[in-house]
């Protein structure tokens, strides 16, 4: 792309707290080589628009900061470039999730859900810190660990839960990527919780909500699939 | 919106600035020291996704295997830091690495990569004599911090997200840490955090170049605060550049960095003529010299008119086969795709970048200061590295200190009194802070906008504080800061203080400042050319004058104090480092 060229960027706008009705604001970016949604965003913040709002931490697909809704498909908003999109390019927040100002959304919900899976690892309550003994010896191409080593690559940057169209309707379904992380530590040979912890996932608003849509699969910025966990949660395939 | 002064007040026992690997072990530490403890874990961005120990893509230094040990990663860590360490905090990080390493993996749940016979793998890394880099994959950082963000969902302690700490706060005018002033972001709203004990883990951050490595949200603000409550700091001339920044046109992506690992396992650096140039600068080791040496070689490369045409050189690991990239490091190949250049079949344009500050608060190894009531712990706290880090000791220092602070704060407050934040204090750091609110926001051409500010302080460390430097260019940098600081002081933000951006831009641009000035201050005063610090007109290391450390606080210094040999001298390791540029 000629440098300097123009590319019209279409936000959408909005500021509940100040009463403010969704709407969507044009900009004429200055697009560089090899510029993202992202950097075509601070071009507006710091050009046209001290006000906008959007969130961001790496830069580079690292930290799920940036998702949003980009030509209406989500996405993360600093690992796609301008030269790759369709102009105008619009871009939103993502959905399902309260707007806090403009791109900026409330992520808790979806942490709240993810919490709710008991995401976290338990090991053994001695737990090997002598410096003779090793980590758990897993050889590499054990089967189980092999997927599992794909699915722990989530960024948790929420794009799947804003694309499944079952959170939007049922309120209570914890969504892929929540459901993910369950399958992911209860599949870890070293977890010690037991499969108690699966409780939770096979109860309402668990795996069994999920109806096999794949939109997760296909938006996930990382290649995690978390309907392959969603599948084998249900079939109770998460052998220790 | 019209702000108030603080009306928020928060009450706890150990609150803990940042969510890096720092913040989040000393949390967790804390916590499993003495579940009793209210803790809480505020951060700037967003707690398990901000900060650098998410980027960390190389891996993880320990001294894990039977035939490495801690001795001889000690050795290489001093040897890389050219003796400028502090030999008891590098000590204790490559003692306790390998226990993290099992906590890590035990407790904490992260999995790192195996061997075939399902041991943890150790990769090479520049500047290193055993391969003892622990990784998983080309992108460690994020199973790290994801594992640890997991294990608070198991623990009580109270989180804050997007709110950063703006300001130390006394008990009384010089007394001690006795909490800090907060900014919630997506309000506006102000919090007075009332603290037995306040770690800083808030990552430092050499943001201040126009090519650097960093999360975007990490801009010296530690150093800033430390520096305006009283602390001293450390060597803060000793900048890190990393060799290998993917230049990326006129993205941010720029000078976010292709790892160590592809130089480890032999790709070559080429200049626009094709020529492997580090054969001119350290035959030997080529392109496993260490970070220092291999960046400036870079640079003077560019300098010397060999550069390709978008000014960087060339990475090249396609002769490493295509299935051997692709296999070992997917994270930089699909990167690199993403900017449309194919890692694994031809040469890539790279920069040398601003990575990481050696330089920090100066801490004990418990992570104590000379302030009572105050920690640091991280890329906030200096002495660990000297003057050039290596490879895969960055994360292991973050974690290791973090830990030792967790312990630490837990230790203190079993005895440490309650005082008050000072309240004074408190209301004229808030009104610092919410001076630009409502003055207009002047265009990038005309008049003092924050961003434009910030790319002229870029410009001007990139110039003259850069690989290498001299002393009339390092005053011309002084100067440019002086008028910068002028011109932030008068700098204005939308009205609206909530979710307000250009607003935390300048109050960003106000403690990249400071530590642009710390750094540029030590780097005149050091008269001599030592790990990352190259200076064109001292050219050479100078162990009779310059085996010191360079100490500057508040309204003090620059002074300097010798470093304390206490476990290894330079003549016992034979002939030094080769030193000076070309
Ligand atoms: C691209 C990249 C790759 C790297 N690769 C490696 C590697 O392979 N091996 C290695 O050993 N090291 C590596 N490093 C270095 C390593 O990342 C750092 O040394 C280490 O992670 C620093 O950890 P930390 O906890 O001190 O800070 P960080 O992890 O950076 O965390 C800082 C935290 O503080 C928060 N914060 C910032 N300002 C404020 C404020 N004012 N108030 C509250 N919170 C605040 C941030 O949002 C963040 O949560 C790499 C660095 C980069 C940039
Ligand atoms: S900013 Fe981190 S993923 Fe986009």
């Amino acid at each position: 792309m000629p440098a300097g060229r123009k590319v019209s960027i279409r936000v959408r706008r909005f500021d509940p707290a100040a009463g403010g009705r969704r709407s969507w604001a044009a900009y004429d970016v200055d697009a560089g080589p090899m510029m993202s949604v992202l950097d075509a965003l601070f071009w507006i913040l710091e050009h046209q628009d001290p006000t906008l709002a959007f969130r961001y931490s790496c830069r580079a697909g690292m930290c799920g900061s940036c998702a949003m809704v980009i030509n209406g498909r989500e996405g993360l908003a600093c690992a796609q470039r301008l030269e790759h999109l369709r102009a105008p390019v619009s871009v939103e927040p993502l959905r399902s999730l309260p707007v806090i100002k403009d791109l900026l959304v409330d992520l808790r919900p979806f942490f709240d859900k993810y919490r709710a899976v008991d995401p976290f690892y338990v090991g053994h309550a001695a737990a090997v810190l002598d410096p003779a003994s090793e980590p758990a010896v897993v050889p590499r191409g054990d089967a189980t660990r092999e997927i599992v080593d794909r699915q722990i690559d989530c960024i948790a940057c929420g794009a799947c839960y804003s694309a499944c169209p079952v959170v939007s309707i049922v309120p209570e379904f914890l969504g892929p990527a929540a459901l993910n992380r369950a399958y992911a530590v209860a599949a870890d040979a070293r977890d010690t919780a037991g499969l108690e912890r699966l409780r939770r996932v096979t109860a309402d608003g668990g795996v069994f909500a999920c109806h096999s849509v794949g939109n997760c699969v296909t938006v996930c910025p990382v290649g995690v699939n978390p309907l392959l966990s969603i599948q084998l949660l249900r079939k109770g395939a998460v052998h220790r | 919106m019209p702000v108030t002064s603080p009306r928020e007040t928060l009450r706890c026992d150990v609150l803990i600035l940042g969510s890096g690997g720092a913040g989040l072990m000393a949390a967790l530490h804390a916590y499993d020291a003495e579940p009793r403890l209210r803790i809480v874990v505020t951060s700037k961005g967003l707690i398990g996704k901000s900060g650098c120990t998410r980027l960390v893509q190389g891996g993880f230094n320990a001294a894990l295997d039977p035939d490495d040990s801690p001795e001889r990663h000690f050795r290489d860590t001093i040897l890389g830091g050219q003796f400028l360490n502090d030999q008891e905090l590098a000590w204790a990080l490559v003692s306790d690495a390998p226990e993290i390493i099992r906590r890590l993996e035990t407790r904490i749940g992260v999995f790192f990569d195996r061997r075939p016979d399902g041991r943890i793998h150790q990769k090479a890394f520049a500047g290193q004599s055993f391969d003892r880099t622990v990784h998983r994959g080309d992108l460690t950082g994020i199973e790290i911090v994801s594992r640890l963000h997991d294990q608070l969902f198991a623990r009580d302690i109270r989180r804050l997200d997007e709110t950063r700490a703006v300001a130390l706060i006394h008990d009384r005018p010089g007394g001690r840490v006795a909490g800090a002033l907060l900014l919630r972001h997506a309000t506006g709203e102000f919090i007075l955090a009332q603290a037995r004990i306040v770690v800083l883990a808030t990552g430092g951050g050499p943001r201040m170049y126009t090519f650097s490595a960093p999360s975007l949200e990490k801009t010296g603000d530690g150093y800033a605060m430390a520096y305006r409550a009283g602390c001293d700091l450390i060597d803060m001339e000793m900048m890190q550049f990393h060799p290998t920044g993917l230049l990326a046109g006129a993205s941010r992506l720029s000078g976010m960095v292709l790892e160590e690992g592809l130089r480890g396992a032999g790709a070559h650096l080429l200049n626009a003529q094709g020529e492997r140039f580090m054969a001119r600068y350290d035959p030997e080791r080529m392109e496993r010299a260490t970070r220092d040496l291999v960046a400036r070689a870079s640079y003077l490369e560019i300098m010397a008119g060999r550069g390709t045409s978008a000014g960087g050189v060339l990475l090249d690991a396609s002769h490493l086969g295509a299935d051997f990239v692709l296999g070992n490091f997917p994270g930089m190949a699909r990167r690199c795709a993403e900017v449309g250049y194919d890692l694994a079949r031809a040469p890539v344009p790279v920069t040398p970048t601003a990575h990481f500050h050696m330089g920090g608060v100066r801490i004990d190894p418990g992570c104590r200061t000379a302030m009572p009531g105050l920690l640091v712990a991280g890329e906030d706290a200096g002495g660990v590295h000297g003057a050039n880090r290596l490879g895969g000791n960055g994360v292991a220092e973050s974690c290791v200190f973090g830990m030792r602070a967790g312990f630490t704060a837990a230790e203190l407050c079993a005895s440490a009194g309650e005082a008050a934040p000072d309240t004074t204090e408190a209301e004229a750091a808030y009104r610092a802070a919410t001076t630009p609110l409502g003055r207009r926001v002047a265009s990038r051409e005309h008049g003092e906008n924050p961003f434009a500010i910030r790319d002229a302080l870029q410009r001007a460390m990139w110039e003259n504080v850069g690989l290498v430097r001299d002393d009339a260019g390092l005053r011309r940098a002084l100067d440019t800061i002086g008028t910068l600081e002028e011109r932030i002081s008068r700098a204005g933000a939308p009205a609206d203080p909530r979710a307000n951006l250009t607003w935390q831009q300048v109050l960003d641009v106000q403690n990249l400042l400071v530590a642009a000035r710390l750094t540029a201050t030590a780097a005149r005063y050091r008269t001599e050319t030592r790990g990352s610090h190259a200076r064109s007109d001292c050219p050479a290391r100078d162990d009779a004058r310059w085996l010191v450390n360079i100490y500057q606080a508040a309204g003090r210094g620059p002074w300097t104090e010798p470093v304390r040999l206490s476990r290894l001298a330079p003549g016992a390791v034979g002939s030094p480092q080769r030193a000076a540029p070309a």
